[in-house]
């Protein structure tokens, strides 16, 4: 416990301005019918995803073009609280115009910057982050449901919230999950009677627990991690080959760059990593809305390099192309 | 037009009691052992408020108050004493609380279960209260305590104590009972009811939170949670009592006591407005009978809607409201309410509740059923419901 978590705050309160204009009004929400399909020239699709039971439950109206497998026309309804309903919104903005592949491709990290008022400020509170989640998820399982796939079976781990062992084998390896608070602030799993937390918690005796399962799953991860032998060196910057220093470039962009230049509908890539003395040269190409943009040579450029040189090494040179 | 419904867990301070309190928070005062005049005057006060304490319960002399921090306060010293005078010296070994405790009662159940204590949770029936007749499935001669509280926080179920104490003191078992919600809304008289411990709370009795009491039946022992009291009157409780709260506290309770039989049954009347305007729209159960409820709540669970999601399109109304699903953080819960009392398990997570106060205004639900009315049509233009029951609904 330190000041952060006596200071009383509520998930209301903290939502950004983004997910309280999602959540009060609603665009992409309600019903398609076989009528707007037809004028469109597609075919709808209504899947259901979640249980009402559980809490949370969505359901994906698309229009999706028969011959290209493109989502013409989105909208949903839902069961579940404001801040899904925010999400879901976003996602079905998100989701139109693009192929089921694509649509199954978006990932968390950019439906959550979608929702992020600021690059660097979280969309949502670490508890709520299940919200976003079970719209990928659902988005998920509507495409593979349109596209023939059964759901793969898998062992209920937690009834209440209805999550299974393959939800949460997902999210502790995608977000690198070390405690049980984590699993349930990112799947629900253990936030209701409790009793699949650990053995004697809650009346009922179950043959799986998440005490057991998050070790389970802790220990394959560091054996992966060790068979796959360290991705990112230890070593400083300067000694790096290029290899490793791509790689540690990659991390940096992933983590610090590629957010604000997404929130603007724009992206980069790294073409080529070059040693010129003790310089190290980037050669960048800008992709999306950042190609073309005026500020891509001047403050965004800045912006990229100043960041690099910060994390990195103060002798990167950034050149785009 | 902002509305406050949310009274079960917090009351608007009456400016009554603010009066009396107003002069110990502007001017100089004493502490209660203090010799001076500063002190004589806190003591005038204090003992006044001690007197409507008294007199609000039906407490007879011998009876012993003891003032706390609140609730939770009380009820810890409760089970922490139980727990350190019978289960620690292994004379007893069971306890049994109600599945519907206050969240303190829960944890400390917990807690007692950790130290190798039996704990039996004593099932609430289909109606949201317990069974007296149950009790005796449980009980045993090593029973330490029971603890079942008066009113359920949440949906209002007025359990039968008083038939319940009697069991206990047939048995010979110490009872505690937890009046917090129950107080200002039904009688609760010490003459009748046979409790051992009785805790109550000036949150719910328009005084400000922070201030709460702890009844002791004649010869009821108990060990201090606190200990250091320097005079007679904090011999169970340490540290320097909160005179301002205790004050008002004392008002809080003299008000409460006039207010049953008069404002308590306009309060009635406008719950039962808001209840069968309720009752009206399409897809809305009510949980728990009326009969067994206090009179200034109804929990209500609306098919089709998510309870976050209605808290929210009320608050954006300006009615403030609560919600009885199963919390997903901090708290824990065996079973959802909804299912105790036999409903469709879709309706898990679509409750939500409205606690009246005694200055709840006419207006005010008229406002907050408009406001339902709206928020209802609007959530389920877009809700999962399926067709079928939507055209119901």
């Amino acid at each position: 416990m330190s000041k952060s978590d006596i200071l009383a705050k509520s998930h209301w309160e903290s939502y950004p301005f983004k997910i309280e204009m999602l959540a009060e009004k609603p665009k992409n929400n309600g019903r398609l019918d076989e009528e707007e399909a037809a004028r469109l020239e597609g075919e709808l699709h209504v899947h259901d995803y979640g249980r009402a039971e559980t809490g949370m439950q969505l359901r994906w109206y698309w229009v999706i073009d028969p011959a290209q497998q493109r989502i013409i026309a989105c909208r949903y309804e839902l069961f579940g609280s404001p801040a899904l309903r925010a999400a879901a919104d976003m996602a079905a903005l998100l989701c139109r115009n693009k192929t089921l592949q694509e649509a199954a491709n978006i990932n968390y990290k950019s439906l959550e910057y979608f929702l992020r008022d600021h690059p660097s400020n979280p969309a949502l509170p670490p508890e709520k982050q299940y919200e976003i989640l079970f719209v990928l998820d659902a988005i998920a399982a509507t495409v593979k449901r349109i596209q023939g796939e059964e759901p793969e079976a898998s062992e209920m781990v937690c009834e209440c919230a209805g999550v299974n062992r393959i939800q949460i084998e997902k999210a502790i390896r995608d977000f690198d999950l070390d405690s049980i608070e984590a699993i349930t602030d990112y799947t629900r799993a253990g936030a209701f009677c409790k009793s699949c937390i650990a053995p004697g918690r809650g009346m009922a005796d179950r043959s799986l627990y998440l005490v057991d399962l998050l070790k389970e799953i802790r220990k394959t991860m560091e054996e992966e991690k060790k068979a796959s032998g360290a991705s990112l060196s230890d070593k400083p910057f300067k000694e790096m080959s290029v290899e490793e220093k791509r790689a540690a470039i990659d991390a940096v962009i992933d983590e610090h760059i590629r957010a604000m230049l997404v929130m603007d509908g724009g992206d980069m890539e790294i073409l080529e990593i070059k040693n010129n003395g003790e310089h190290t040269d980037i050669y960048i190409r800008y992709l999306g809305a950042c190609s073309g943009c005026a500020s891509a040579s001047t403050g965004t450029l800045f912006a990229i390099e100043g960041i690099l040189k910060q994390k990195l090494d103060p002798n990167i040179r950034v050149l785009p192309l | 037009m902002k509305v406050y419904l949310d009274n079960n867990r917090l009351t608007p301070v009456d400016p009554q009691v603010r009066e009396v309190m107003e002069p110990f928070l502007q001017e100089p005062y004493g502490d209660l052992p203090a010799l001076h005049d500063f002190g004589a005057a806190s003591r005038k006060a204090y003992n006044e408020a001690v007197e409507k304490c008294y007199a609000g319960l039906h407490a007879s002399e011998k009876d012993t108050l003891l003032f706390t921090s609140g609730a939770a306060e009380s009820n810890s010293t409760v089970f922490m004493s139980t727990y350190t005078r019978f289960i620690l010296t292994g004379r007893k070994n069971n306890i049994i609380v109600s599945e519907r405790e206050p969240l303190s009662i829960l944890e400390m159940a917990r807690f007692l279960e950790e130290q190798g204590c039996r704990v039996n949770y004593l099932p609430v029936n289909s109606d949201g209260i317990v069974d007296p007749e149950r009790l005796t499935d449980y009980l045993t001669p090593r029973t330490a305590l029971v603890s079942v509280s008066m009113v359920d926080g949440e949906s209002g179920a007025i359990n039968p104590v008083e038939e319940i104490a009697e069991i206990c003191r047939r048995y010979e078992v110490p009872f505690h009972t937890d009046a917090t919600q129950a107080m200002g809304r039904i009688p609760v008289d010490l003459q009748r009811l046979q409790a051992d411990f009785l805790t109550f709370s000036s949150e719910t009795l328009h005084a400000p939170v922070g201030t709460g009491g702890l009844f002791l039946r004649e010869g009821t022992e108990l060990l201090p949670l606190i200990p250091g009291g320097r005079m007679k009157a904090e011999a169970l409780r340490g540290g320097p009592l909160n005179i301002p709260g205790i004050v008002g506290l004392g008002k809080a309770m003299e008000i409460a006591a006039d207010a049953l039989g008069f404002e308590v049954e306009d309060m009635r009347d406008l719950r039962d407005k808001l209840e069968e305007a309720l009752r009206g729209l399409p897809g809305v159960e009510i949980l728990v009978p009326w009969a067994l409820r206090t009179p200034n709540t109804v929990l209500a669970a609306f098919r089709g809607v998510e309870s976050e999601s209605m808290l929210y399109e009320l608050n954006r109304e300006g009615v403030a409201a609560y919600s009885a699903t199963v919390h997903p953080f901090g708290e824990w819960r065996e079973r959802p309410l909804t299912d105790i009392l036999g409903l469709d398990p879709v309706l898990r997570h679509s409750t939500v509740g409205f606690a009246l106060n005694r200055n709840t205004t006419e207006a005010e639900i008229n406002h907050t059923i408009e406001a339902i009315k709206k928020s209802l049509e609007y959530l389920r233009s877009f809700s999962t419901l399926d067709e079928d029951t939507k055209e119901q609904a």
